[in-house]
């Protein structure tokens, strides 16, 4: 029997979370979950899933997005033998994207109707500022 | 299904009154043309009073005088009772229907008006068979009622039988909510809502069953009451900000036509008007890259926030490619193949235990590395890809900015130069000027205004669906967890189903109703138009509103002439007819009498060539049905009459032509 996972969950309560995100509307689970996992990932905040939730299956990942997944892993754990247990790929991507979705949703619900497009814009452009040194 | 003749007893100015509308030689227009006050439009109200039971055209003199005719109240009675009775009567194929309304009166010689003792609604239908004979059956009470309904429904008759007046204006009214209203008759989907209401009654009763097994059962059933009431209420405020939109849109309309009246303001109109082209045409560019621009940083915001872990992993790539650990460099399927015959291609030996072993392990090995390996390579080329787009971000983030500028600096322009241009208006000392100019800037905010607040309410309705649905499924997850409550769970979820299939329905029979009586619209009002290259398109948008897409692209139905406008609605109606399948004739009172001598003769030609189709009769004033419209219609009329007035002037007459 193949026990590699087919999907990507969440934590359950999460999904509120995510259909109450207004830059969420018009974007499928899968860029959804890759823009939490990558906050989370960002301020280094990684939560334990405790009540586990299908959000979207692996085979809605095109290769691009199963490098970013795996990049998160390989980063996280130091090495790439990561990448031979797909489960603790998933295992470690959904806990950011369980600790992302809470940053994302308070930074929304912080900022006034509508302005929270210039608000990331100015933090992308922060972060921009501070890696473009380390792109050759 | 068309009128055949109508005969009127004692009904306001129509003491014995029969007209018939037979066809002849296939035609089947018929003109009635009368003074003022020789009683067409009660004859309007006559068809209304038979069929509804009401007089919705009477004229404020015809309001202080009694139903029952005057002359029947003064003459001397030989019986107790007077009675005022309408007749119609209607032919479709082998059946003839007599719509027959009686109210009687009871003779009290001490009151100046008898009092009303019965008002009685009767249909006769005469069923002609093929021997020749005929079957009658009368229907009355709320058999007659019903019958009536689906003859032409009350809600829809003032697409039948109406002013011409109200061509006019069509759509100086709130015409998207009454558009709205027709198409959703015409859907007939108050069944279908009916039948929502009772599942969704079903629904709530099996779930509250289900939570004497569940408390959290009951408790998510209230949730889901409540966003079920939230989703209506949500409904309700929706239409009610399309309504507005509507009326604000409509007198919009109605005061870019009354200030282009005044040869003073008409080139400020003109440049008002590019102005305001040019702002929707900035609006909806300025939109586009807002969304180009959100786009870009959801990407870029992804890889910005990994470059640290894309950075590392082509590190780590670009360090085993240089070990040459990747490619994979040893042959997998030759250390299979030499398990798999228990013998050694390379030495040419057959294997010992110990050397099975090793060779096993090897390939274990080697299986980890090599599956790794050739994971490495498959994300190589995204993970570099992503690494050199970074490069990008600046400067496509300062394009797209530039262009959300450029168009944000036109908006703020374009308004600035309408705002000083409104103040001219206002400024103008004609007071007819500063009153539409000023309404029109009140109701422009309003349209925006609600315009927003739509947008706000269409998320919020979405967000309340993505909840109740949420929570169904929770629901039914909390089911399946109790036994006892398997059956119910079956049942919530069949009727959920089905009240998904019909809320869908619903929604999906209004639009292609929506569509149809469009299209309908359109091809009626492009056959007919005399301006064939000045209009381009016809719409009636979600909101229900038509608009007229004038040949250069922006909707022009404010600044277009009567005549255009009127012919518009015309085509409207006739869509309606042909959608609504009420295959009724249409009856219209001083159809011509806002258009200009001009443009009579076109619309001749108009209800000419409606009347191949359907049976048209049409009430004119003499000066109305003047030189330009008779010179065509005269030759397709298939009956002619003049109503008069008695010498008394308390009875009309009929003359044929």
């Amino acid at each position: 029997m193949n026990n590699t996972p087919d999907r990507i969950n969440i934590e359950k309560s999460d999904r509120n979370l995510y259909d109450e995100i207004e830059i969420f509307k018009n974007k499928n689970r899968k860029d959804q979950f890759l823009l939490a996992m990558s906050i989370g990932f960002k301020n280094r905040a990684k939560h334990p899933i405790k009540s586990r939730d299908g959000f979207f299956l692996f085979k809605d990942m095109k290769l691009e997005d199963e490098a970013l997944i795996k990049a998160v892993a390989i980063k996280e754990e130091g090495s790439v033998e990561v990448l031979s247990n797909l489960d603790k790929v998933f295992k470690i991507v959904e806990e950011y994207a369980h600790a992302g979705i809470k940053i994302l949703h308070d930074m929304v619900m912080s900022t006034q109707y509508g302005s929270f497009t210039d608000v990331f814009e100015k933090e992308l452009f922060d972060i921009y500022k501070e890696i473009k040194n380390q792109i050759p | 299904m068309r009128i055949n003749k109508i005969n009127i007893t004692n009904y306001r100015q129509f003491r014995n009154f029969k007209i018939n509308f037979n066809k002849k030689n296939n035609l089947d227009l018929n003109i009635i043309i009368g003074r003022n006050g020789t009683g067409k439009t009660n004859l309007l109200n006559a068809i209304n009073w038979c069929l509804y039971n009401d007089e919705p055209h009477l004229s404020i003199p015809s309001q202080q005088m009694p139903l029952l005719n005057v002359k029947s109240i003064k003459e001397p009675l030989n019986k107790d009772e007077i009675s005022a009775i309408v007749e119609i009567w209607v032919e479709d194929e082998d059946r003839v229907y007599i719509f027959r309304r009686k109210a009687n009166y009871r003779d009290n010689r001490n009151e100046l008006i008898p009092t009303q003792k019965t008002n009685i609604l009767e249909v006769e239908i005469h069923n002609i068979k093929d021997d020749g004979n005929t079957d009658i059956r009368i229907l009355s009470g709320e058999e007659s009622k019903e019958f009536i309904e689906r003859f032409i429904p009350k809600n829809i008759r003032d697409f039948y039988f109406f002013d011409g007046e109200r061509l006019n204006k069509y759509f100086e009214e709130s015409i998207g909510q009454n558009i709205r209203n027709a198409i959703f008759i015409i859907s007939q989907i108050d069944l279908l809502e009916k039948v929502e209401n009772k599942i969704d009654s079903f629904l709530r009763e099996l779930t509250k069953q289900a939570g004497k097994y569940n408390v959290k059962i009951e408790e998510k059933q209230n949730n889901l009451n409540e966003v079920k009431d939230n989703i209506k209420n949500t409904e309700i405020e929706i239409e009610d900000s399309k309504k507005k939109i509507s009326e604000a849109k409509e007198i919009i309309r109605k005061c870019i036509d009354e200030l282009n009246k005044f040869p003073d303001v008409e080139k400020l109109e003109e440049d008002r008007n590019e102005l305001k082209k040019e702002l929707i045409v900035d609006r909806k560019h300025f939109n586009e890259k807002i969304k180009e621009k959100e786009e870009l940083l959801f990407e870029y915001g992804i890889i910005l926030m990994l470059l640290p872990a894309i950075i590392e992993s082509v590190n780590i790539i670009d360090y085993k490619r240089e070990k040459k650990e990747i490619p994979p460099n040893v042959n997998k399927n030759l250390l299979e193949d030499i398990i798999k015959n228990n013998f050694c291609s390379v030495c040419k030996r057959p294997l010992n235990e110990t050397a099975k072993i090793e060779v096993i392990n090897l390939l274990n090995d080697i299986k980890l590395s090599s599956e790794i390996g050739n994971q490495l390579l498959l994300i190589e080329h995204p993970l570099k890809q992503f690494k050199d787009k970074v490069n990008n971000f600046k400067k496509k983030r300062d394009k797209i900015t530039e262009e959300v500028e450029y168009f944000k600096n036109n908006i703020n322009e374009n308004e600035k130069k309408i705002a000083n241009i409104d103040s001219k208006l206002i400024g103008y000392n004609t007071e007819k000027i500063k009153k539409y100019a000023n309404t029109r800037k009140t109701f422009e905010q309003t349209h925006d205004y609600n315009l927003k607040v739509l947008g706000i309410l269409t998320n919020r309705k979405e967000e309340y669906i993505k909840k109740k649905k949420s929570l169904e499924f929770e629901i039914n997850e909390e089911l399946g967890k109790a036994e006892k409550s398997e059956k119910i769970r079956k049942g919530i979820v069949f009727f959920n189903k089905a009240l998904s299939v019909i809320t869908e329905a619903k929604e999906n029979i209004m639009n292609k109703t929506r569509e149809e009586i469009e299209n309908e619209t359109r091809n009626n009002f492009f056959s007919f138009i005399w301006k064939k290259e000045t209009f381009r398109d016809v719409d009636i948008d979600e909101n229900y509103a038509v608009n007229l897409i004038h040949s250069l692209g922006y909707e022009c139905l404010g600044s277009t002439g009567a005549a255009e406008k009127q012919l518009l609605a015309l085509s409207f109606t006739l869509a309606i007819h042909k959608i609504s399948g009420f295959s009724a004739p249409i009856l219209i009172d001083t159809p011509v009498g806002r258009i200009s001598d001009e443009n009579r003769k076109n619309f001749g030609k108009v209800f000419s060539e409606i009347s191949d189709n359907k049976q048209v009769v049409l009430l004119f004033t003499p000066d109305e049905y003047s030189e330009n419209i008779s010179s065509i219609l005269n030759k397709k009329a298939s009956n002619m009459y003049e109503t008069k007035l008695s010498e008394d002037e308390l009875e009309t007459k009929l003359e044929v032509l």
